[in-house]
């Protein structure tokens, strides 16, 4: 990559950019004066409310008591309490438009209860859905907790007790955070969101309109007809966004600052209790944070308009990186969610994470390194899979290719396999049906439920949109009578990998990652013994038939078959079986399953048939199975030599494939020869 | 010293342009002599050792190219090159395979079969050198709206790695070249359709490559504007630059051209100067050739 390149398309889009008086407008106006400005009005606003419950009278419904009852003229000596008497009232409306705010009925608490010994119950009620109610609730109880204390203390004196007797151990509690602390501690709560959400409105716009912008203006071809390299481009282009984002995110922060700086948002006494004055170091940090928020949001921008065909579909694609950013971002503002090393990797929660810990105690230098070294690599990352996406053909013959879920059967012209992208949108819906219907089915149903639900969810979807595309069921579900050794490699893997499976995750991975019990139990109990002997055939049935047979006609028939139409063999490996670990839906079972959907899918590809896959999915689901009833839920113990045994059977299955893979190899040749 | 800059003083555009056809009909020695252009945007950028090579490097030179999108054969087994000085017109109705072959010829698109050398490079295995030292038009202008026609320049001068003097100097030059000094300064999308046409024109000679490759430069322009734009190329082509182009009127091939390919749906139906296709098709005008030539659907290998 050449700089001075770089430069030149970094330089040639500030320039267009900051001209459309469109982006000027998005990247100035908006974050500098539109959302101080919105913000300024929303707490007025707040405030102007607030102010007008506090300065209306609480109007206080009283019952059962006589108009000289003490608890009453105490009420009644209570600044902004009115009150308000109804003879024979049952349930009263509460609240604004109702007579009264709040109800207080006397008819327990005894006009002499000063002169007694016992207590009587002050029985109050409000509205919790209305301002007025709630305020006079908060009114009405200052009042009698006074009113109860003279009642106290009028009960001491006769009894000739000193005032201390009912108060043995009275508190006193100091915060010790100062000031600033305490202002530090409102910014963390409310800065890292708001530092993600300004630089992704001041980027997005940016990285549309240099990609496809540029395509749609139909000046991207010139461009590529010029002596630069697409990396160059985009590194350029990236530059710009970046730029730009930056703008965008230092201009809205410094306008809340001043907002915050002059107290015009919160108003009263706010800033006695308060400091928002930053340290020096802690705001270069924040600075930063600023920079790394916006080198991994222009990178993940950039990446998700790749797909888009138009400027239309690149605001629907740029959706994900909005979630992907906004979801995590307030899951980082939660409370107890803190910064740790491995927190430190996970892509935009990591910086908010590192503004929380910067602005509540300052952040120190290794958090800082780890999290700039993985803010990049991520940001590397998605422009390694953007430049790849920007081949220059893509560029110029439009869009990512066929997508025909959402055309008319009729249109649809035959092929071999479904497209990526209609291989991809098949299993998200799957996804979302798992969660619902599987859900669902599996919660009203048990073990029926779960059988049902992924032959519902996987199976069908899977073979009615290859039906639907017209695709040629042969190749994308590989229905082919398999050769004899990826046959055998399938029963050797399916019959070992999952001692290693487990071996590697009881002493490897539990100090990783370590199942909570719940989950382990839950387990247990759905997998617990049957009582009879068709029970323990409608267990496997569901948790070993059922997925082998669904789940491979999904994932490493429909998805493999349609990635592979696109992508080489290892990367469409690694996409399903990454897909496929999502598809189980915990971390701890996460790595594990990823480990079988790379074999899984290495059986279709190197035995050309789908019957592979199946058998070892069978076998490695239902030999677990048979191993957790015999073991009836204790430890298993290990022996070594099943081990070794493990491993070699595994090896040889491996062994199989490969010799498999090169005659596949030349048969694969020869077919496309013919 | 005939300048462009003082055509348009003249009273009659068609005029000369009827003129230019005879004189041009008359003999190819005219051209060399009235290259004498008060500024000369030499060739630069071909290596020393590439110039040695010979002739036959040189210049474009396609070679059995084919190409497909899914089941439509864009283009079909095309040979054809365009030497140094030449100027090789790309005539064919549309969906002809015009686009295509001058796509893959600008590195944007690779054939399926067949290469095609540059100057003696290829374009799938160095796209970036043959891109260095090509100079492409696409069938849509493709001018940055919110950049100047200076700037605009400038910036593709920097891409082919010119400082940034050389970028300023070579943008005035060719600005100045042709004629568009006046609207140098203000945004593309201020300028009329001729105006763009030349500074797409600019852009493609503002590095100087000794090969230029334009998708119908004219398309669009008015009599005026695009005799201007021939003029040019006769020009580049003067300064011994390959230049190919497609159009769809006869009357610039036949003023133009030294050689004139015709492609019908995709593949090369004839080859050769104008008077010899007019021979091959026994008919007395270029109009009248390419009609005959591309009447009946091609006789092909899967017809």
């Amino acid at each position: 990559m050449r700089p001075s390149m770089v430069r030149a398309i970094a330089r040639k889009e500030l320039r267009e950019t900051l001209r459309d008086r469109k982006n000027l407008f998005l990247i100035v106006f908006v974050p500098i004066l539109l959302y101080p400005a919105l913000l300024l009005l929303v707490t007025q606003v707040a405030l102007v409310q607030s102010q007008r419950v506090e300065e209306a009278d609480s109007r206080v419904l009283w019952q059962n008591a006589e108009p000289d009852h003490p608890l009453l003229r105490a009420l009644a000596e209570t600044e902004r309490i009115r009150l308000v008497h109804r003879d024979e009232v049952d349930a009263p409306l509460l609240g604004r438009a109702a007579e009264a705010d709040v109800w207080i009925d006397l008819g327990g608490v005894p006009a002499d209860l000063a002169e007694r010994m016992d207590s009587a119950l002050v029985e109050i009620r409000f509205s919790s859905v209305d301002d007025h109610s709630r305020r006079a609730r908060d009114r009405v109880r200052a009042a009698v907790e006074e009113w109860r204390q003279e009642v106290l203390l009028e009960r001491l004196a006769r009894a000739e007790l000193p005032e201390e007797f009912a108060a043995p151990a009275p508190m006193e509690i100091h915060d010790v955070a100062d000031r600033a602390a305490r202002g530090g501690h409102f910014l963390a709560a409310l800065l890292p969101l708001l530092v993600v959400m300004t630089v992704l409105l001041g980027a997005t716009y940016p990285a549309i309109d240099v990609t496809v912008g540029e395509r749609e203006r139909g000046t991207l071809q010139t461009l590529l007809t010029a002596p630069v390299r697409i990396t160059e481009i985009l590194a350029g282009k990236y530059l710009a966004v970046l730029v730009i984002a930056l703008i965008t995110g230092t201009a809205n922060l410094a306008s809340l600052a001043l907002l915050f700086g002059q107290n015009l948002l919160l108003g009263g006494d706010f800033l006695e209790e308060i400091d928002f004055a930053i340290p020096l170091p802690t705001l270069a940090v924040l600075l930063w944070t600023i920079v790394l928020v916006g080198v991994f949001i222009a990178a993940a921008l950039l990446c998700s308009a790749a797909f888009a065909r138009s400027y239309k579909e690149a605001q629907t694609w740029v959706m994900p990186v909005f979630l992907l950013c906004i979801i995590p971002g307030v899951l980082a503002q939660l409370p107890g969610v803190e910064y740790s090393p491995a927190m430190a990797l996970v892509p935009a929660v990591n910086v908010i994470l590192l503004m929380k810990l910067a602005l509540a105690e300052g952040a120190p230098v290794d958090a800082l390194l780890l999290v700039t070294g993985a803010s990049f690599a991520w940001a590397g990352l998605g422009l390694q899979l953007a430049a790849r996406l920007y081949s220059q053909e893509r560029i110029l013959l439009g869009g990512q290719g066929r997508f025909q879920l959402f055309t008319s059967r009729r249109e649809i012209a035959p092929t071999a396999t479904p497209a990526p992208g209609e291989a991809l949108a098949l299993t998200a819906i799957a996804f979302v049906l798992l969660f619902y219907v599987g859900g669902v089915l599996q919660s009203r149903l048990g073990l029926p439920g779960v059988a049902l639900s992924l032959v519902l969810v996987l199976a069908v979807p899977a073979l009615a949109a290859a039906w639907y595309l017209r695709c040629d069921f042969r190749d994308t579900f590989a229905l082919r009578a398999p050769g004899w050794r990826p046959l055998a490699a399938s029963v050797l893997l399916g019959a070992s990998l999952w001692v290693l499976l487990l071996f590697v995750g009881e002493h490897v991975l539990r100090h990783v990652l370590e199942p909570p019990d719940h989950m382990l139990e839950e387990f247990a109990h759905l997998l617990r013994r049957p009582e009879t002997v068709w029970g323990v055939v409608g267990l496997f049935a569901a948790v070993a038939v059922a997925p082998a047979v669904t789940e491979e006609l999904l994932f490493r028939g429909f998805l493999l078959s349609g990635l592979r139409d696109r992508l080489r063999d290892g990367a469409a490996v690694a996409v399903t079986a990454v897909v496929f670990g999502l598809f189980h839906m915990s971390v701890y079972r996460f790595p594990g399953t990823v480990v079988l959907g790379v074999v899984l899918a290495v059986l279709v590809i190197r035995g050309r048939s789908l019957l592979p896959a199946m058998v070892f999915h069978l076998l490695n689901n239902g030999i677990l199975v048979a191993v957790m009833l015999w073991s009836d839920g204790g430890e298993l113990e290990w022996p070594a030599w099943s081990l070794a045994v493990a491993v070699a059977a595994t090896v040889a299955g491996f062994a199989l494939l490969r010799n498999e893979g090169s005659a596949a190899g030349e048969g694969g040749a020869q077919a496309r020869a013919e | 010293m005939t300048r462009v800059g003082e055509k348009r003083q003249r009273p009659s555009v068609v005029s000369r342009f009827v003129e230019q056809l005879s004189r041009r009909r008359g003999g190819r020695t005219e051209r060399g002599e009235r290259s004498g252009v008060g500024e000369r945007l030499e060739v630069t950028g071909v290596p020393r050792e590439r110039e040695q090579a010979g002739g036959s490097e040189r210049g474009i030179v396609i070679d059995g190219v084919s190409r497909s999108f899914g089941e439509v054969r864009a283009v079909r087994d095309v040979t054809l090159r365009a030497g140094p000085g030449e100027i090789v017109g790309l005539l064919g109705p549309n969906g002809a395979g015009k686009t295509t072959l001058l796509r893959m010829v600008a590195t944007l698109l690779r054939p399926d079969a067949g290469t095609i050398r540059v100057e003696g490079r290829d374009t799938v295995e160095e796209p970036l050198a043959v891109r260095s030292v090509l100079g492409y038009q696409t069938g849509d202008t493709g001018l940055y709206e919110r950049l100047t026609a200076r700037e605009f320049l400038e910036f593709f001068g920097a891409l082919h790695g010119l400082s940034r003097e050389e970028c300023a100097e070579r943008a005035a030059r060719v600005l100045e070249r042709l004629e568009a000094t006046a609207f140098a300064d203000r945004l593309c999308e201020k300028l009329s359709t001729g105006q763009k046409q030349r500074v797409v024109l600019a852009r493609t000679l503002v590095a100087r490559p000794p090969v230029l490759v334009l998708d119908e430069p004219t398309s669009g322009l008015d009599l005026r504007a695009s005799s201007f734009i021939l003029e040019a190329l006769r020009e580049a082509a003067g300064e011994g630059r390959a230049v190919i182009f497609s159009t769809h009127q006869m009357a610039e091939v036949e003023i133009l051209c030294d050689r004139v390919v015709v492609l019908h749906e995709g593949a090369v139906v004839a080859t050769g100067t104008v008077g010899s296709l007019c021979e091959q098709t026994s008919t007395a005008r270029l109009a009248e050739a390419f009609l005959a030539l591309t009447g009946a659907p091609l006789q092909g290998e899967d017809a």
